[in-house]
């Protein structure tokens, strides 16, 4: 049975995703960051013996390393890593007063969060697939931005962008393949409220984004951007 | 006309080169320094300091037509990989500096820009922000922190080229000698490019360039 780890598996996008994985035979560890949250306990009621529910924040490096210790409990070889977990930050209208002491925040979680899990994981999927699966955005896509005010989620997603540039320059050519998604716009619910706008559910979002992360290409060693209607995206 | 130019981040080999051609070019420069005790003195990572450093320049220079923005608080020996111990906190700072310093710089003069007849706004970069020419393993957070940069800028170009402004990207070449630094941008900061306003896509002014110190422009 393939095994893989998912980060802010508590709703959305990543608990979408954790329910496709779980339908298609694998056994998920679902990261938990959001601890009043129920739906990821209602899925385990749905799959007790193939779903594992992990403490995980990707902002902190001990919470991942303990993660990848309670995850090494159960399974000797890790499969995949998906990296979901994201915070979205603020945006500054232009001309107008603008605190960016909180622009941090999305990168942190976004960017060096995809970091940190990498680091955390990789030990333990030396054996396995060695796959590393990123929800990323056009929102970070520097060659087609078309926004008018600078935002810190943006800016987070091109810095992950460059993060796994740098990580697929090194660890692709060692048996590593990289996939970066990015899931259209999805209605998530974020910050505390519920979903607003959105072209897509998250549903619909996972079940295009779990076969790109499975199915192996003939053309590994690129790495492209693509998105949940099987468009690819520039950097 | 490119008459009263404000850089920030003038003490540094780049920062001083550019100055100093600036002046050459017959340009009134005010130079505000990111550390010590003399004259405008700013701390990228507050956005209180850019405001009073901001304030200290109006006194001196009222009207702003172009702002050079110089900012590079990384370590250019750090190579660090993802198979090597990471230092999550300066990578964070490195980011503050970096990406969100010039918009902190940005935001703060933007009220004497308004005032200036330029309206052009240049920023000092590195090539290592670019992810499509990017071959290196490590340098996390100089990398990251430009790429996001680059982001920033083209939002605010999306937003401010209405307004008519314009922008400049310029990347130091990092391999050439201290006296070489900042070689070429007053060239490519003051003059104007093509800019045929029949047809949006008959301007070179119409559109964000990272170009570097041999006036090649490079993928974002």
């Amino acid at each position: 049975m393939k095994t893989v780890f998912v980060t802010g598996a508590d709703r959305n996008i990543g608990l979408e995703i954790s329910r496709e994985f779980l339908r298609r035979g694998w056994f998920v560890y679902a990261g938990r960051y959001i601890m009043d949250l129920g739906y990821l306990d209602e899925l385990k009621a749905e799959y007790p013996e193939t779903m594992q529910i992990v403490d995980a924040d990707v902002a902190s490096m001990e919470s991942l390393k303990a993660a990848a210790e309670a995850v090494k409990q159960t399974t000797g070889t890790l499969d995949m890593v998906v990296h979901n977990a994201a915070a979205f930050g603020d945006h500054a209208p232009n001309a107008q007063a603008v605190d960016f002491s909180r622009f941090w925040i999305p990168y942190n979680v976004n960017a060096l969060g995809a970091m940190r899990l990498v680091q955390a994981f990789m030990p333990l999927m030396q054996q396995g697939m060695k796959r590393l699966c990123f929800v990323s955005s056009e929102a970070g896509v520097v060659s087609v931005a078309h926004r008018t005010e600078v935002s810190s989620y943006c800016m987070s997603k091109t810095a992950l962008n460059m993060a796994l540039r740098l990580m697929f320059n090194q660890l692709q050519p060692e048996g590593w393949t990289f996939r970066l998604f990015h899931p259209g716009w999805v209605r998530s619910a974020k910050d505390g409220r519920p979903a607003r706008g959105g072209k897509f559910e998250p549903w619909e979002a996972a079940a295009s984004a779990v076969p790109q992360f499975i199915e192996d290409r003939e053309w590994e060693d690129r790495m492209v951007l693509i998105d949940n209607e099987d468009a690819a995206w520039p950097f | 006309m490119m008459k009263n130019v404000v850089i920030v981040g003038a003490g540094d080999a780049a920062g001083a080169r550019i100055a100093a051609d600036l002046e050459k070019r017959n340009c009134t420069v005010v130079r505000v320094m990111l550390q010590g005790e003399q004259g405008v003195v700013l701390d990228p990572l507050s956005q209180e300091s850019a405001k009073a450093a901001a304030e200290a320049v109006e006194k001196l220079m009222p009207a702003v037509d172009m702002l050079v923005v110089n900012l590079d608080g990384t370590d250019a020996s750090d190579n660090a990989t993802i198979l090597d111990e990471l230092d999550y906190q300066d990578m964070i700072r490195a980011y503050e500096y970096n990406a969100v310093g010039p918009m902190r710089v940005l935001y703060a003069f933007r009220p004497l820009l308004d005032r200036g007849e330029g309206k052009r706004v240049c920023f000092v970069t590195t090539a290592e922000g670019s992810n499509h020419a990017c071959y290196e393993f490590g340098g996390f957070g100089r990398h990251m922190s430009k790429a996001a940069l680059n982001m920033a800028v083209n939002q605010e170009f999306n937003g401010m080229r209405p307004e008519g402004y314009t922008m400049r990207m310029y990347c130091k070449d990092l391999a050439s000698p201290a006296e070489k630094q900042g070689a070429y941008a007053a060239e490519y900061f003051l003059r104007n490019r093509s800019n045929e306003i029949e047809s949006y896509k008959h301007s070179d002014e119409n559109r964000l360039v990272l170009r570097d110190a041999y006036a090649r422009e490079l993928p974002w």
